[in-house]
């Protein structure tokens, strides 16, 4: 009995330096890439802007379709149930400000970040994963050539600018599903629609959504890489990317819990 | 200039397995050095430990009187812009075409322009006999031809010291002689210094300064080694 007492507590304590040394190497590894990102390496601006772009291809342009729907499917449904249950309480006029706090503020960042974990998070950790197995990464190095420079600092940051974006354009689709639901359901003229809308945005709301989106974008990317990084043999290559989404999951609600209880303990 | 190569008391091991076990081994400028052993005798490992890729347990490995151990990262990048080297698994970049993954290592230098790097590239690629395949990409280039662009690529920077691990195995004895004569040819003119895995240590037999074996996590010499005379008594 104390045997196994023992063996559940050092297995515990393990785990929590595991967990602390693999934390601290992507704080390292994330302050690297941001490094990189300011003095990019002037001997691979060419390469470097075809790998942002060819990231951003990858993570925003063709998210956009699925993002889209989500987005569509979240106005249409925050619009019904706030015209369904908001006349019970008495309030009929608050559902533009309904739909400003649930979506610019909460899911829309939200809601995109889980689409990129699952879409892009998941294949660059494994494409990371494949570099290393197939040598690329050490062929790199011994080219002179860093590593974080020319993998992590592109995905850091056509993640990151495309996260912002589609963080956008899910507010701005939601709002759209919203908009026509209202028009067809209970015939809300379009510009009284917009008009409410509007009038509960507030630059508040657009800065507290654009942090969420660099800061879950850059969190992805580099977790992401981290898992593909550490991989060292063909097997690990889709428990990195396994890893990769769970590791990026866990950060980005715990950072949304944080970001949204220090926006309201203001 | 060539680049010294020494490795003094090398120790490494696969897990519990001690695959190398205290290697010693002097490469001089200019020199060719083969290295033969069986398969999964650790090799591959002892090349990569020589190149500063991987860190021994013990042991030091010397480039001209500097510990690379000591070396910082960026000190170890900026010094492995001195040599060239060409993995088993050819190690191309899979999303660059040909062309590009033979420029990487110039325009990672910063100091060439872009019609001078154009010129050394294809110099290099008709050097190693590779011709039509500059927009192609890895996945669609056959074994030798793959072989050649990861040779070209490890040349392109006329590299002072040059690691190839088993440049020729698996191919035609055509291809294969085409690129020792490419090889030597450099090394003569330019009295580059070579480290060369090869399992077939009787095609390079005639050629280098100096030949070992790796056996039992030591370097013998291919005398001592039961292996390579029987090799060469086969090839008599």
């Amino acid at each position: 009995m104390k045997y196994a007492t023992m063996r559940i507590i050092s297995g515990a304590g393990e785990r929590t330096l595991a967990t602390i040394t693999e934390v601290r190497s992507i704080a390292a590894l994330f302050l690297h890439a941001l490094h990189g990102c300011f003095r990019p390496s002037r001997a691979l601006s060419a390469s470097f802007f075809a790998q942002i772009s060819r990231q951003i291809l990858y993570t925003g342009v063709e998210a956009m379709g699925l993002v889209g729907i989500i987005a569509f499917f979240c106005g249409v449904t925050i619009v019904l149930q706030s015209m369904t249950t908001m006349p019970q309480f008495g309030v009929t006029e608050y559902f533009g400000n309904i739909l400003v706090v649930a979506v610019v503020r909460e899911m829309g960042p939200f809601f995109t970040s889980l689409v990129v974990i699952g879409r892009s998070g998941a294949a660059l950790a494994a494409h990371i994963g494949t570099m290393r197995v197939n040598k690329e990464i050490d062929a790199l190095e011994v080219m002179g050539i860093d590593p974080v420079h020319f993998v992590v600092v592109p995905a850091l940051a056509g993640m990151t600018l495309s996260m912002i974006c589609l963080n956008c354009y899910f507010d701005m689709i939601a709002i759209v599903g919203g908009l026509v639901i209202a028009n067809v359901t209970v015939q809300v003229p379009f510009g009284i629609f917009l008009g409410k809308v509007l009038d509960a945005l507030s630059w508040i709301d657009i800065v507290l959504s654009s942090s969420k989106g660099l800061v879950f974008g850059a969190v992805i990317a580099v977790v992401s890489c981290w898992y593909g990084m550490a991989v060292n043999n063909i097997r690990a290559v889709p428990q990195a990317a396994i890893r990769a989404v769970v590791g990026s999951m866990t950060v980005t609600i715990i950072l949304n819990i944080v970001a949204t209880v220090g926006f309201y303990a203001r | 200039m060539p680049v010294k190569l020494e490795i003094d008391g090398i120790f490494w091991s696969a897990g519990v397995f001690p695959l190398l076990r205290g290697i010693s081994l002097t490469v001089e400028r200019g020199e060719i050095m083969v290295i033969g052993g069986r398969s999964g005798c650790g090799k591959s490992i002892l090349l990569e430990i020589c190149a500063g890729l991987k860190r021994p347990e013990r042991g030091r490995i010397v480039w001209d009187d500097i510990d690379i151990a000591t070396m910082s990262r960026n000190e170890l990048l900026t010094a492995r812009q001195r040599i060239g080297y060409v993995f088993q698994q050819y190690a191309l970049i899979a999303n660059y075409s040909i062309f590009e993954n033979i420029a990487l290592p110039l325009r990672s230098r910063g100091d060439l322009a872009e019609k001078e790097i154009d010129v050394r590239v294809h110099t290099v690629m008709e050097e190693v006999a590779l011709f039509n395949v500059e927009k192609h990409f890895p996945e669609s280039l056959s074994n030798g031809q793959l072989r050649a662009a990861a040779l070209a690529r490890a040349l392109v920077t006329d590299p002072e010291m040059l690691f190839l691990d088993e440049p020729v195995s698996g191919l035609d004895p055509q291809t294969a002689s085409g690129i020792r004569a490419v090889l030597h040819a450099r090394q003569r003119r330019r009295e580059r210094t070579i480290v060369t895995i090869c399992h077939d240590l009787y095609l390079w037999a005639s050629r280098p300064h100096r030949v070992a074996v790796l056996e039992g996590g030591k370097l013998v010499e291919p005398e001592e080694n039961h292996a390579f005379r029987q090799m060469v008594e086969a090839r008599r």
